[in-house]
Protein backbone atom coordinates (compact mmCIF):
# COMPACT_ATOMS: atom_id res chain seq x y z
CA UNK A 1 0.00 0.00 0.00
CA UNK A 2 2.90 2.31 0.81
CA UNK A 3 4.52 2.08 -2.68
CA UNK A 4 1.13 2.88 -4.15
CA UNK A 5 0.95 6.11 -2.14
CA UNK A 6 4.51 7.05 -3.11
CA UNK A 7 3.84 6.52 -6.81
CA UNK A 8 0.54 8.36 -6.62
CA UNK A 9 2.17 11.26 -4.81
CA UNK A 10 4.97 11.41 -7.40
CA UNK A 11 2.37 11.31 -10.14
CA UNK A 12 0.44 14.24 -8.66
CA UNK A 13 3.66 16.23 -8.07
CA UNK A 14 4.72 15.69 -11.67
CA UNK A 15 1.29 16.80 -12.82
CA UNK A 16 1.49 19.99 -10.75
CA UNK A 17 4.97 20.79 -12.07
CA UNK A 18 3.93 20.09 -15.63
CA UNK A 19 0.81 22.26 -15.27
CA UNK A 20 2.81 25.13 -13.77
CA UNK A 21 5.33 25.03 -16.60
CA UNK A 22 2.59 25.01 -19.19
CA UNK A 23 0.91 28.02 -17.63
CA UNK A 24 4.14 29.97 -17.35
CA UNK A 25 5.11 29.31 -20.94
CA UNK A 26 1.82 30.83 -22.06
CA UNK A 27 2.32 34.26 -20.43
CA UNK A 28 4.00 36.20 -23.18
CA UNK A 29 2.94 39.77 -23.70
CA UNK A 30 3.13 42.55 -26.22
CA UNK A 31 1.45 45.90 -26.70
CA UNK A 32 -1.53 46.74 -28.85
CA UNK A 33 -1.76 50.36 -29.87
CA UNK A 34 -5.01 51.57 -31.36
CA UNK A 35 -5.66 54.56 -33.55
CA UNK A 36 -4.96 57.72 -31.64
CA UNK A 37 -7.76 59.63 -29.97
CA UNK A 38 -8.21 63.36 -29.67
CA UNK A 39 -8.10 64.94 -26.26
CA UNK A 40 -9.01 68.45 -25.30
CA UNK A 41 -8.53 70.60 -22.26
CA UNK A 42 -8.45 74.05 -20.81
CA UNK A 43 -7.27 77.07 -22.78
CA UNK A 44 -8.09 75.43 -26.08
CA UNK A 45 -5.67 72.57 -25.62
CA UNK A 46 -6.08 70.02 -28.39
CA UNK A 47 -3.93 66.92 -28.59
CA UNK A 48 -3.99 63.23 -29.32
CA UNK A 49 -2.93 60.10 -27.56
CA UNK A 50 -2.67 56.45 -28.53
CA UNK A 51 -4.44 54.00 -26.20
CA UNK A 52 -2.14 51.09 -25.43
CA UNK A 53 -3.25 47.73 -24.08
CA UNK A 54 -1.69 44.46 -23.07
CA UNK A 55 -1.80 42.00 -25.90
CA UNK A 56 -0.17 38.81 -27.04
CA UNK A 57 3.52 39.16 -27.74
CA UNK A 58 7.00 37.93 -27.11
CA UNK A 59 7.94 39.26 -23.68
CA UNK A 60 7.55 36.80 -20.85
CA UNK A 61 6.31 38.30 -17.63
CA UNK A 62 3.27 40.17 -16.42
CA UNK A 63 1.33 42.97 -18.03
CA UNK A 64 -0.88 45.55 -16.39
CA UNK A 65 -3.26 47.57 -18.56
CA UNK A 66 -2.93 50.40 -16.03
CA UNK A 67 0.73 49.93 -15.23
CA UNK A 68 1.84 53.21 -16.75
CA UNK A 69 0.28 56.50 -17.68
CA UNK A 70 0.53 59.30 -20.13
CA UNK A 71 -0.78 62.84 -20.03
CA UNK A 72 -2.71 64.69 -22.68
CA UNK A 73 -4.03 68.23 -22.20
CA UNK A 74 -3.52 67.95 -18.46
CA UNK A 75 -5.41 64.69 -18.04
CA UNK A 76 -3.70 61.44 -17.15
CA UNK A 77 -4.52 58.29 -19.05
CA UNK A 78 -3.50 54.78 -18.14
CA UNK A 79 -1.45 52.77 -20.60
CA UNK A 80 -0.18 49.22 -20.43
CA UNK A 81 3.15 48.24 -18.96
CA UNK A 82 4.94 44.90 -19.27
CA UNK A 83 7.16 43.72 -16.45
CA UNK A 84 9.53 41.11 -17.92
CA UNK A 85 10.52 38.09 -15.85
CA UNK A 86 13.51 37.18 -17.99
CA UNK A 87 12.06 34.00 -19.45
CA UNK A 88 11.88 33.49 -23.18
CA UNK A 89 8.84 32.97 -25.36
CA UNK A 90 9.19 29.97 -27.59
CA UNK A 91 6.64 30.76 -30.29
CA UNK A 92 8.19 30.75 -33.76
CA UNK A 93 7.26 34.37 -34.28
CA UNK A 94 9.16 35.33 -31.14
CA UNK A 95 12.49 33.69 -31.80
CA UNK A 96 13.93 36.09 -34.33
CA UNK A 97 12.21 39.40 -33.68
CA UNK A 98 12.76 42.43 -31.56
CA UNK A 99 10.69 41.10 -28.68
CA UNK A 100 7.73 43.42 -29.15
CA UNK A 101 5.32 43.44 -32.02
CA UNK A 102 2.23 45.44 -32.67
CA UNK A 103 -0.78 43.97 -34.33
CA UNK A 104 -2.71 47.15 -34.87
CA UNK A 105 -0.40 50.11 -35.30
CA UNK A 106 -1.91 53.57 -35.43
CA UNK A 107 -2.14 55.24 -38.80
CA UNK A 108 -0.75 58.71 -38.66
CA UNK A 109 -2.30 60.19 -41.77
CA UNK A 110 -5.76 59.05 -40.68
CA UNK A 111 -5.25 60.66 -37.30
CA UNK A 112 -4.16 63.92 -38.87
CA UNK A 113 -7.22 63.79 -41.05
CA UNK A 114 -9.45 63.30 -38.01
CA UNK A 115 -7.83 66.18 -36.18
CA UNK A 116 -8.42 68.39 -39.18
CA UNK A 117 -12.04 67.25 -39.37
CA UNK A 118 -12.58 68.07 -35.74
CA UNK A 119 -11.27 71.55 -36.25
CA UNK A 120 -13.69 71.95 -39.12
CA UNK A 121 -16.61 71.42 -36.79
CA UNK A 122 -17.18 67.78 -36.05
CA UNK A 123 -15.60 65.04 -34.02
CA UNK A 124 -15.27 61.60 -35.61
CA UNK A 125 -15.54 58.83 -33.05
CA UNK A 126 -17.29 60.94 -30.45
CA UNK A 127 -21.00 61.26 -29.70
CA UNK A 128 -21.93 64.90 -29.25
CA UNK A 129 -23.96 65.53 -26.10
CA UNK A 130 -23.83 69.32 -25.98
CA UNK A 131 -21.86 72.16 -27.49
CA UNK A 132 -18.99 71.48 -25.15
CA UNK A 133 -19.40 67.87 -24.13
CA UNK A 134 -18.92 64.64 -26.06
CA UNK A 135 -18.89 60.96 -25.26
CA UNK A 136 -16.33 58.45 -26.46
CA UNK A 137 -18.36 55.21 -26.59
CA UNK A 138 -17.24 52.07 -24.83
CA UNK A 139 -16.25 49.21 -27.09
CA UNK A 140 -15.69 45.49 -26.88
CA UNK A 141 -12.84 44.62 -29.20
CA UNK A 142 -11.83 41.14 -30.25
CA UNK A 143 -8.22 41.29 -31.38
CA UNK A 144 -6.67 38.71 -33.69
CA UNK A 145 -3.32 37.37 -32.55
CA UNK A 146 -1.16 36.08 -35.35
CA UNK A 147 1.30 34.58 -32.88
CA UNK A 148 -1.04 32.11 -31.25
CA UNK A 149 -3.75 32.07 -33.91
CA UNK A 150 -6.20 33.12 -31.28
CA UNK A 151 -8.14 36.13 -30.11
CA UNK A 152 -8.38 38.23 -27.01
CA UNK A 153 -11.09 40.49 -25.71
CA UNK A 154 -10.33 44.09 -24.87
CA UNK A 155 -12.85 46.15 -22.95
CA UNK A 156 -12.37 49.76 -23.95
CA UNK A 157 -14.27 51.97 -21.57
CA UNK A 158 -16.19 54.97 -22.74
CA UNK A 159 -15.65 58.41 -21.27
CA UNK A 160 -16.96 61.92 -21.31
CA UNK A 161 -14.88 64.66 -22.85
CA UNK A 162 -15.55 68.28 -21.99
CA UNK A 163 -14.13 71.30 -23.70
CA UNK A 164 -15.12 73.91 -21.17
CA UNK A 165 -18.07 74.79 -18.95
CA UNK A 166 -21.38 73.05 -19.42
CA UNK B 1 4.86 -4.63 -9.64
CA UNK B 2 3.91 -3.83 -13.21
CA UNK B 3 0.26 -4.52 -12.40
CA UNK B 4 0.54 -2.17 -9.44
CA UNK B 5 2.07 0.54 -11.65
CA UNK B 6 -0.61 0.20 -14.34
CA UNK B 7 -3.30 0.21 -11.70
CA UNK B 8 -1.82 3.31 -10.10
CA UNK B 9 -1.64 5.18 -13.40
CA UNK B 10 -5.26 4.33 -14.17
CA UNK B 11 -6.26 5.51 -10.71
CA UNK B 12 -4.20 8.66 -11.25
CA UNK B 13 -5.96 9.38 -14.52
CA UNK B 14 -9.27 8.87 -12.78
CA UNK B 15 -8.24 11.41 -10.14
CA UNK B 16 -7.12 13.85 -12.81
CA UNK B 17 -10.40 13.44 -14.66
CA UNK B 18 -12.36 14.13 -11.51
CA UNK B 19 -10.10 17.07 -10.64
CA UNK B 20 -10.61 18.54 -14.12
CA UNK B 21 -14.33 18.42 -13.64
CA UNK B 22 -14.10 20.21 -10.32
CA UNK B 23 -11.67 22.84 -11.54
CA UNK B 24 -14.04 24.09 -14.21
CA UNK B 25 -17.43 24.30 -12.54
CA UNK B 26 -20.28 24.45 -14.97
CA UNK B 27 -18.22 23.33 -17.92
CA UNK B 28 -19.81 21.92 -20.06
CA UNK B 29 -23.05 21.05 -18.38
CA UNK B 30 -25.23 20.21 -21.30
CA UNK B 31 -28.36 21.73 -19.82
CA UNK B 32 -31.27 19.90 -18.26
CA UNK B 33 -32.12 17.93 -21.35
CA UNK B 34 -28.50 17.29 -22.21
CA UNK B 35 -27.83 16.21 -18.65
CA UNK B 36 -30.54 13.61 -18.71
CA UNK B 37 -29.35 12.51 -22.13
CA UNK B 38 -25.88 12.07 -20.71
CA UNK B 39 -27.21 10.12 -17.77
CA UNK B 40 -29.20 7.82 -19.98
CA UNK B 41 -26.84 7.41 -22.87
CA UNK B 42 -23.50 8.26 -21.23
CA UNK B 43 -22.80 10.70 -24.05
CA UNK B 44 -19.71 12.83 -24.09
CA UNK B 45 -20.13 16.56 -23.53
CA UNK B 46 -20.83 18.48 -26.68
CA UNK B 47 -18.31 20.91 -28.11
CA UNK B 48 -18.50 23.65 -30.71
CA UNK B 49 -16.85 21.97 -33.66
CA UNK B 50 -15.96 23.69 -36.91
CA UNK B 51 -17.93 22.25 -39.79
CA UNK B 52 -17.36 24.94 -42.41
CA UNK B 53 -15.04 27.90 -42.96
CA UNK B 54 -15.75 30.46 -45.66
CA UNK B 55 -12.93 32.88 -46.44
CA UNK B 56 -13.65 36.35 -47.77
CA UNK B 57 -10.39 37.31 -49.49
CA UNK B 58 -11.46 40.88 -50.23
CA UNK B 59 -11.69 41.86 -46.55
CA UNK B 60 -8.58 42.06 -44.38
CA UNK B 61 -9.39 42.26 -40.70
CA UNK B 62 -7.61 41.93 -37.35
CA UNK B 63 -10.15 43.29 -34.90
CA UNK B 64 -13.86 42.67 -34.51
CA UNK B 65 -16.15 45.12 -32.82
CA UNK B 66 -19.86 44.45 -32.17
CA UNK B 67 -22.59 44.62 -33.34
CA UNK B 68 -22.54 41.17 -34.91
CA UNK B 69 -25.72 40.65 -36.89
CA UNK B 70 -27.20 38.17 -39.33
CA UNK B 71 -30.65 37.86 -40.85
CA UNK B 72 -33.03 34.94 -41.31
CA UNK B 73 -31.43 34.07 -44.66
CA UNK B 74 -28.02 33.72 -43.02
CA UNK B 75 -26.65 36.95 -44.47
CA UNK B 76 -23.99 38.52 -42.26
CA UNK B 77 -23.67 42.26 -41.67
CA UNK B 78 -20.21 43.69 -41.07
CA UNK B 79 -19.58 47.13 -39.66
CA UNK B 80 -15.96 47.43 -38.75
CA UNK B 81 -15.26 51.13 -38.87
CA UNK B 82 -17.38 53.31 -36.63
CA UNK B 83 -15.84 56.47 -38.07
CA UNK B 84 -17.03 55.58 -41.55
CA UNK B 85 -20.21 53.84 -40.47
CA UNK B 86 -21.11 51.85 -43.56
CA UNK B 87 -22.39 48.30 -43.15
CA UNK B 88 -21.65 45.60 -45.72
CA UNK B 89 -23.90 42.61 -46.18
CA UNK B 90 -22.38 39.25 -47.15
CA UNK B 91 -24.21 36.05 -48.04
CA UNK B 92 -23.19 32.81 -46.39
CA UNK B 93 -20.78 32.11 -49.25
CA UNK B 94 -18.86 35.27 -48.40
CA UNK B 95 -20.07 37.20 -51.43
CA UNK B 96 -20.56 40.91 -50.81
CA UNK B 97 -24.10 42.16 -51.22
CA UNK B 98 -25.87 45.37 -50.29
CA UNK B 99 -23.97 48.29 -48.79
CA UNK B 100 -25.75 50.44 -46.22
CA UNK B 101 -24.23 53.92 -46.09
CA UNK B 102 -25.53 56.81 -44.04
CA UNK B 103 -23.12 59.46 -45.36
CA UNK B 104 -24.44 59.74 -48.94
CA UNK B 105 -27.98 60.02 -47.58
CA UNK B 106 -27.59 63.05 -45.37
CA UNK B 107 -26.01 66.45 -45.54
CA UNK B 108 -25.04 66.17 -41.88
CA UNK B 109 -21.48 65.56 -40.79
CA UNK B 110 -21.39 62.16 -39.10
CA UNK B 111 -19.38 61.57 -35.96
CA UNK B 112 -20.12 57.92 -35.31
CA UNK B 113 -22.06 54.83 -36.37
CA UNK B 114 -23.52 52.70 -33.61
CA UNK B 115 -25.51 49.55 -33.09
CA UNK B 116 -27.65 48.13 -35.87
CA UNK B 117 -30.61 45.76 -36.04
CA UNK B 118 -32.52 43.78 -38.62
CA UNK B 119 -36.17 44.76 -38.76
CA UNK B 120 -39.30 43.58 -40.58
CA UNK B 121 -38.67 42.59 -44.18
CA UNK B 122 -34.93 42.31 -43.43
CA UNK B 123 -34.69 46.09 -43.45
CA UNK B 124 -31.64 47.41 -41.63
CA UNK B 125 -31.72 50.02 -38.88
CA UNK B 126 -28.57 51.76 -37.68
CA UNK B 127 -27.88 54.19 -34.86
CA UNK B 128 -26.18 57.22 -36.40
CA UNK B 129 -24.65 60.15 -34.55
CA UNK B 130 -24.28 63.36 -36.54
CA UNK B 131 -22.44 66.31 -35.07
CA UNK B 132 -25.47 67.64 -33.28
CA UNK B 133 -27.29 66.99 -30.03
CA UNK B 134 -29.85 64.65 -31.58
CA UNK B 135 -29.22 61.03 -32.39
CA UNK B 136 -30.82 59.22 -35.28
CA UNK B 137 -31.79 55.80 -36.53
CA UNK B 138 -31.19 55.44 -40.25
CA UNK B 139 -33.47 52.89 -41.92
CA UNK B 140 -32.60 51.08 -45.15
CA UNK B 141 -34.35 48.54 -47.31
CA UNK B 142 -32.71 45.13 -47.53
CA UNK B 143 -31.04 46.08 -50.82
CA UNK B 144 -29.28 49.04 -49.19
CA UNK B 145 -31.68 51.68 -50.45
CA UNK B 146 -32.07 54.47 -47.92
CA UNK B 147 -35.57 54.72 -46.40
CA UNK B 148 -35.53 57.38 -43.70
CA UNK B 149 -33.62 59.17 -40.97
CA UNK B 150 -35.52 58.81 -37.70
CA UNK B 151 -34.69 61.59 -35.26
CA UNK B 152 -34.75 60.43 -31.63
CA UNK B 153 -36.30 63.42 -30.03
CA UNK B 154 -35.58 63.49 -26.32
CA UNK B 155 -35.33 66.61 -24.24
CA UNK B 156 -32.37 65.58 -22.15
CA UNK B 157 -28.76 64.63 -22.61
CA UNK B 158 -28.45 60.96 -23.41
CA UNK B 159 -26.78 58.49 -25.72
CA UNK B 160 -28.33 55.48 -27.40
CA UNK B 161 -26.33 52.25 -27.39
CA UNK B 162 -28.41 49.25 -28.35
CA UNK B 163 -31.32 48.87 -30.66
CA UNK B 164 -34.01 46.43 -31.79
CA UNK B 165 -37.00 46.75 -34.07
CA UNK B 166 -40.40 45.22 -33.30
CA UNK B 167 -42.47 43.71 -36.14
CA UNK B 168 -44.66 46.82 -35.89
CA UNK B 169 -41.69 49.03 -36.74
CA UNK B 170 -41.47 50.49 -33.24
CA UNK B 171 -37.99 50.70 -31.79
CA UNK B 172 -36.62 49.55 -28.46
CA UNK B 173 -33.50 51.49 -27.54
CA UNK B 174 -31.27 51.21 -24.49
CA UNK B 175 -28.66 53.73 -23.48
CA UNK B 176 -27.63 56.28 -20.86
CA UNK B 177 -29.07 59.43 -19.48
CA UNK B 178 -26.33 61.72 -18.23
CA UNK B 179 -26.38 63.28 -14.81
CA UNK B 180 -26.15 67.04 -14.41
CA UNK B 181 -22.79 66.36 -12.83
CA UNK B 182 -20.59 64.98 -15.62
CA UNK B 183 -18.50 63.13 -13.06
CA UNK B 184 -21.51 61.28 -11.62
CA UNK B 185 -22.60 57.84 -12.74
CA UNK B 186 -24.92 57.77 -15.72
CA UNK B 187 -28.53 56.57 -15.51
CA UNK B 188 -29.71 53.58 -17.53
CA UNK B 189 -32.38 54.59 -20.03
CA UNK B 190 -34.66 52.28 -21.99
CA UNK B 191 -37.48 53.44 -24.21
CA UNK B 192 -39.97 52.41 -26.85
CA UNK B 193 -39.94 54.81 -29.79
CA UNK B 194 -42.49 55.19 -32.55
CA UNK B 195 -41.38 54.76 -36.14
CA UNK B 196 -41.15 58.57 -36.34
CA UNK B 197 -38.70 58.70 -33.42
CA UNK B 198 -41.03 60.06 -30.76
CA UNK B 199 -40.74 58.45 -27.34
CA UNK B 200 -43.81 56.34 -26.61
CA UNK B 201 -42.81 54.94 -23.26
CA UNK B 202 -39.83 54.98 -20.95
CA UNK B 203 -39.21 51.61 -19.31
CA UNK B 204 -37.82 51.21 -15.85
CA UNK B 205 -36.05 47.87 -15.57
CA UNK B 206 -35.77 45.97 -12.32
CA UNK B 207 -32.00 46.17 -12.05
CA UNK B 208 -31.48 49.73 -13.32
CA UNK B 209 -30.93 51.23 -9.89
CA UNK B 210 -28.69 48.39 -8.80
CA UNK B 211 -26.53 48.68 -11.91
CA UNK B 212 -26.33 52.43 -11.49
CA UNK B 213 -25.36 52.07 -7.82
CA UNK B 214 -22.73 49.50 -8.74
CA UNK B 215 -21.16 51.88 -11.25
CA UNK B 216 -21.38 54.78 -8.80
CA UNK B 217 -19.55 52.77 -6.16
CA UNK B 218 -16.84 51.70 -8.60
CA UNK B 219 -17.90 48.07 -8.62
CA UNK B 220 -15.71 46.49 -11.29
CA UNK B 221 -18.60 44.33 -12.48
CA UNK B 222 -20.32 47.45 -13.80
CA UNK B 223 -17.70 50.14 -14.24
CA UNK B 224 -14.09 50.83 -14.87
CA UNK B 225 -11.93 52.14 -12.03
CA UNK B 226 -10.69 54.84 -14.37
CA UNK B 227 -14.11 55.82 -15.73
CA UNK B 228 -16.62 55.24 -12.93
CA UNK B 229 -19.36 57.29 -14.54
CA UNK B 230 -19.71 54.97 -17.52
CA UNK B 231 -21.61 51.76 -16.95
CA UNK B 232 -20.26 48.72 -18.78
CA UNK B 233 -23.31 46.61 -17.94
CA UNK B 234 -25.46 49.11 -19.84
CA UNK B 235 -22.95 50.15 -22.52
CA UNK B 236 -22.64 46.63 -23.83
CA UNK B 237 -26.33 45.72 -23.60
CA UNK B 238 -27.70 43.80 -26.56
CA UNK B 239 -31.23 43.40 -27.85
CA UNK B 240 -32.89 40.94 -30.19
CA UNK B 241 -36.48 40.15 -31.12
CA UNK B 242 -37.80 36.59 -30.73
CA UNK B 243 -40.59 34.68 -32.42
CA UNK B 244 -43.05 35.66 -29.66
CA UNK B 245 -42.82 39.29 -30.83
CA UNK B 246 -41.07 40.44 -27.67
CA UNK B 247 -37.66 42.07 -27.54
CA UNK B 248 -35.03 40.52 -25.31
CA UNK B 249 -32.61 43.00 -23.76
CA UNK B 250 -29.46 41.51 -22.22
CA UNK B 251 -27.37 43.44 -19.71
CA UNK B 252 -23.64 42.79 -19.78
CA UNK B 253 -23.58 41.00 -16.45
CA UNK B 254 -22.77 37.59 -15.05
CA UNK B 255 -25.25 35.95 -14.79
CA UNK B 256 -26.55 37.67 -17.91
CA UNK B 257 -29.81 39.41 -17.04
CA UNK B 258 -32.27 39.39 -19.93
CA UNK B 259 -35.59 41.25 -19.93
CA UNK B 260 -38.42 40.19 -22.22
CA UNK B 261 -40.12 43.44 -23.24
CA UNK B 262 -43.40 43.57 -25.15
CA UNK B 263 -44.01 46.06 -27.97
CA UNK B 264 -46.19 47.95 -25.49
CA UNK B 265 -43.26 48.36 -23.13
CA UNK B 266 -44.24 45.81 -20.50
CA UNK B 267 -41.50 43.69 -18.96
CA UNK B 268 -43.10 40.27 -19.28
CA UNK B 269 -40.18 38.21 -17.97
CA UNK B 270 -36.76 38.51 -16.44
CA UNK B 271 -34.30 35.76 -17.35
CA UNK B 272 -30.94 34.95 -15.83
CA UNK B 273 -28.48 32.99 -17.92
CA UNK B 274 -25.72 31.71 -15.69
CA UNK B 275 -22.46 30.36 -17.12
CA UNK B 276 -21.80 28.68 -13.79
CA UNK B 277 -18.45 30.39 -13.35
CA UNK B 278 -17.93 33.91 -12.04
CA UNK B 279 -14.78 34.43 -14.11
CA UNK B 280 -16.75 34.45 -17.35
CA UNK B 281 -18.34 37.52 -18.86
CA UNK B 282 -21.06 37.68 -21.48
CA UNK B 283 -19.89 38.16 -25.02
CA UNK B 284 -22.69 38.13 -27.53
CA UNK B 285 -26.37 37.16 -27.50
CA UNK B 286 -28.14 35.86 -30.59
CA UNK B 287 -31.78 34.82 -30.90
CA UNK B 288 -33.33 32.27 -33.20
CA UNK B 289 -37.12 32.01 -33.06
CA UNK B 290 -37.78 30.84 -29.48
CA UNK B 291 -34.22 30.17 -28.46
CA UNK B 292 -31.59 32.49 -27.00
CA UNK B 293 -27.88 31.68 -27.25
CA UNK B 294 -25.42 33.58 -25.07
CA UNK B 295 -21.68 33.25 -25.53
CA UNK B 296 -19.66 33.72 -22.34
CA UNK B 297 -15.91 34.33 -22.41
CA UNK B 298 -13.33 33.84 -19.69
CA UNK B 299 -11.21 36.96 -19.56
CA UNK B 300 -7.81 35.40 -18.99
CA UNK B 301 -7.95 32.12 -20.83
CA UNK B 302 -10.52 33.17 -23.49
CA UNK B 303 -12.27 29.89 -22.91
CA UNK B 304 -15.84 30.05 -24.09
CA UNK B 305 -19.17 28.66 -22.99
CA UNK B 306 -22.25 28.80 -25.20
CA UNK B 307 -25.50 28.62 -23.24
CA UNK B 308 -28.82 28.10 -24.94
CA UNK B 309 -32.10 28.79 -23.16
CA UNK B 310 -35.70 29.05 -24.27
CA UNK B 311 -37.80 32.17 -23.86
CA UNK B 312 -39.07 30.91 -20.49
CA UNK B 313 -35.50 30.66 -19.17
CA UNK B 314 -35.34 26.88 -19.34
CA UNK B 315 -31.83 25.73 -20.03
CA UNK B 316 -31.57 23.82 -23.29
CA UNK B 317 -27.86 23.18 -23.65
CA UNK B 318 -24.34 24.26 -22.77
CA UNK B 319 -21.42 23.85 -25.12
CA UNK B 320 -17.74 24.64 -24.96
CA UNK B 321 -14.89 24.62 -27.45
CA UNK B 322 -13.38 21.41 -28.72
CA UNK B 323 -10.17 20.76 -26.80
CA UNK B 324 -7.46 18.21 -26.44
CA UNK B 325 -5.12 18.22 -23.44
CA UNK B 326 -6.64 21.50 -22.33
CA UNK B 327 -5.91 23.28 -25.59
CA UNK B 328 -8.40 24.33 -28.19
CA UNK B 329 -8.12 22.22 -31.29
CA UNK B 330 -9.08 23.13 -34.81
CA UNK B 331 -8.49 26.84 -34.28
CA UNK B 332 -9.79 28.95 -31.43
CA UNK B 333 -13.12 30.64 -32.01
CA UNK B 334 -13.33 34.40 -31.75
CA UNK B 335 -15.81 36.15 -29.54
CA UNK B 336 -17.48 37.49 -32.66
CA UNK B 337 -20.52 35.24 -32.41
CA UNK B 338 -22.67 36.42 -35.27
CA UNK B 339 -25.39 33.97 -36.16
CA UNK B 340 -27.42 31.24 -34.48
CA UNK B 341 -29.83 28.81 -36.14
CA UNK B 342 -31.53 25.55 -35.21
CA UNK B 343 -32.37 22.39 -37.17
CA UNK B 344 -29.49 21.77 -37.27
CA UNK B 345 -28.00 23.74 -34.36
CA UNK B 346 -25.35 26.04 -35.80
CA UNK B 347 -23.35 28.97 -34.51
CA UNK B 348 -21.44 31.21 -36.91
CA UNK B 349 -18.43 33.22 -35.77
CA UNK B 350 -16.39 35.86 -37.55
CA UNK B 351 -12.73 35.01 -37.77
CA UNK B 352 -9.60 35.55 -39.81
CA UNK B 353 -6.92 33.38 -41.34
CA UNK B 354 -3.18 33.88 -40.93
CA UNK B 355 -3.23 36.45 -43.71
CA UNK B 356 -5.98 38.29 -41.83
CA UNK B 357 -8.59 37.49 -44.44
CA UNK B 358 -12.11 37.58 -43.05
CA UNK B 359 -13.69 34.20 -42.37
CA UNK B 360 -17.15 32.96 -41.49
CA UNK B 361 -16.65 29.97 -39.23
CA UNK B 362 -19.66 27.70 -38.83
CA UNK B 363 -19.71 25.39 -35.82
CA UNK B 364 -22.01 22.65 -34.64
CA UNK B 365 -22.20 20.98 -31.25
CA UNK B 366 -20.70 17.50 -31.52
Amino acid sequence: MRPLRVILTLFVVLLVVFSARSAKAGVCWGYDTFDSEDCTGAHGCFGSRAPTYCSFGCISGTCNNQGNSTECCGTSHYIAQITPDGDSCDAEECTGGSGVFRTHASVSHVNSEHSAERRQGYSPGLIMLSANMSYKPARLIYVFNRCSHSFKLIVEDGRLLTTGGL
Amino acid sequence: MLRHLVGTLLFGFLLVSLASGQATPGLPQGGNKAKSAQANNKQENLHLTRVQTVTVPSVLISTFVPPFRCDSDGNIYLQNDRLSPAIQKFNSKGEAGALFQPAPNTDKKLDYGGNCAIGPGEDLYELVYPHEMYQYVFAYKSDGTFKSAIKLNLGFRWSAHSLAVFPSGQLLISGFEYDKDPAAATWPFTGIFAADGSLLKEIKLEDDDTLRDMAASGDSRASSPTVPNVNRAVSFSQIGVAADGNAYLMRWTNPAIIYAISPGGEVVRRLKVDPGDASYGPGTMQIFQNRIAVLFIERNTYNKIMKVVDLEDHEIATYDELKASGKVTGGMLTGAFTCYTENPTRFVFLGADDAQKLQFVTTEPR
